[in-house]
């Protein structure tokens, strides 16, 4: 039996189906929170980002039109919700020299997949990722996390499809080089 | 067009680069991957959405002829017209003018002016009652699948563009705290909407 789509799901809790969404939310809690967690970079915030980005799709869920892809349009929801708080935090440049400590990242998200990983090393690929600038980390979080294609990045930041690929080429160089450095990557 | 094989070429190479490094992290990534929001935001969120499902399951599970916020207006609306053509149809007794004083003090006569007022009214309701013929003539399954609370609020709400353009003016403007009010405004109503980065900065 095939599962139903993430937009007859939505379209159907749309409708007042409390179970439809159960099954969204089960599909997409973990991404989306993922997404915001690596975005910011500490739980609180990612928290209330987190929880923010569900409530602004819960209000709007009669708007949604079955035509648009749900991951997009869910993705293009929590972005928004985030850029709004950068906004107003002023955090955006600020952001990327709050980069936590390599150990204070391997205690901090510990995971039973973590733990069988060198932790140096995905440490080191975190604290890589938070040295990026916002819009770098914005396009491969949405590339690792959500799996999007270019095309979809630059939908959701809302750039041309070329400045979405350059902002994802420079994050992934970087981030490669941090792993190579970590002595574990494919560099290395 | 032109064709140029070397920035094509370099193209190509730029993509495979990207492919391969992606994929190298890819492979990383996944042995971090694994963080879950807490059970207390699952349950909040559960929470919101549940209550909203019951707020949208109330709209749709009513049956259309207990909508009596529509039924009344019709209702009214009949009435009035009923009331109205009645009036205009029998017309209203003019009353005998009464004898002219010897002083030549005339009383006001009445005027034409309110039978034609009551004819304008009459056709607004008449209006008003077409619509609502309209309404009840696409039965109630198609009323009642888009619940009244949110046709209002589509309804209220201005059209993106517009609202957006409204914005710029009011940034350039100066109007502040309007401008930040609107923009929370806005980002309520399309939380999905990809605004322009100068309204973001």
């Amino acid at each position: 039996m095939t599962e139903p789509s993430d937009e007859a799901l939505m379209k159907a809790y749309a409708e007042g189906d409390m179970p439809a969404f159960e099954q969204l939310y089960q599909r997409y809690r973990g991404p989306l929170y993922r997404y915001v967690l690596r975005l910011v970079g500490d739980a609180p915030t990612a928290n209330d980002l987190y929880q923010g980005s569900w409530e602004k799709i819960i209000a709007a869920r009669r708007r949604y039109r079955a035509s648009t892809p749900f991951r997009a349009w869910m993705f293009r929801i929590a972005h928004n919700h985030a850029v709004d708080h950068f906004r107003r935090t002023r955090s955006l440049a600020l952001s990327a020299h709050h980069a936590p400590a390599p150990d204070d990242l391997a205690t901090v998200n510990p995971g039973p997949e973590q733990a069988l990983a060198s932790a140096q090393a995905a440490a080191r690929l975190e604290a890589a990722l938070h040295e990026l600038p916002v819009e770098q980390r914005q396009a491969v979080l949405l590339k690792l996390e959500a799996g999007f294609d270019l095309r979809a990045i630059a939908e959701v930041t809302g750039v041309n499809p070329e400045t979405a690929k350059s902002r994802l080429r420079y994050a992934t160089a970087r981030l490669k080089a941090a792993l190579a450095e970590a002595g574990e990557g494919p560099g290395a | 067009m032109t064709n140029d094989p070397g920035k094509t070429e370099r193209t190509e190479r730029a993509g495979d680069d990207l492919a391969a490094d992606l994929e190298s992290i890819s492979a990383a990534w996944a042995a971090l991957n694994r963080e879950q929001p807490p059970e207390l935001l699952d349950r909040a969120v559960l929470g919101a959405a549940r209550r909203a499902a019951a707020a949208s399951g109330r709209h749709q599970s009513r049956p259309w002829f207990r909508h009596r916020r529509w039924l009344g207006g019709l209702a009214t609306a009949a009435v009035i017209v009923l009331a109205l053509t009645l009036v205009i149809e029998q017309g209203v007794e003019a009353p005998t003018p009464p004898p002219s004083r010897s002083d030549g003090y005339q009383l006001p006569r009445p005027s034409a002016a309110p039978r034609a007022e009551l004819r304008s009214n009459a056709a607004e309701v008449a209006d008003t009652l077409e619509e609502a013929a309209d309404a009840a003539a696409k039965g109630p399954a198609e009323r009642m699948a888009v619940p009244l609370e949110s046709r209002a609020a589509d309804q209220a709400l201005p059209d993106p563009d517009a609202w957006i353009e409204r914005l710029r003016q009011l940034k350039a403007d100066g109007e502040t705290t309007v401008f930040r009010a609107e923009l929370a405004a806005f980002r309520a109503a399309y939380p999905d909407y990809a605004l322009p980065p100068e309204l973001l900065e």
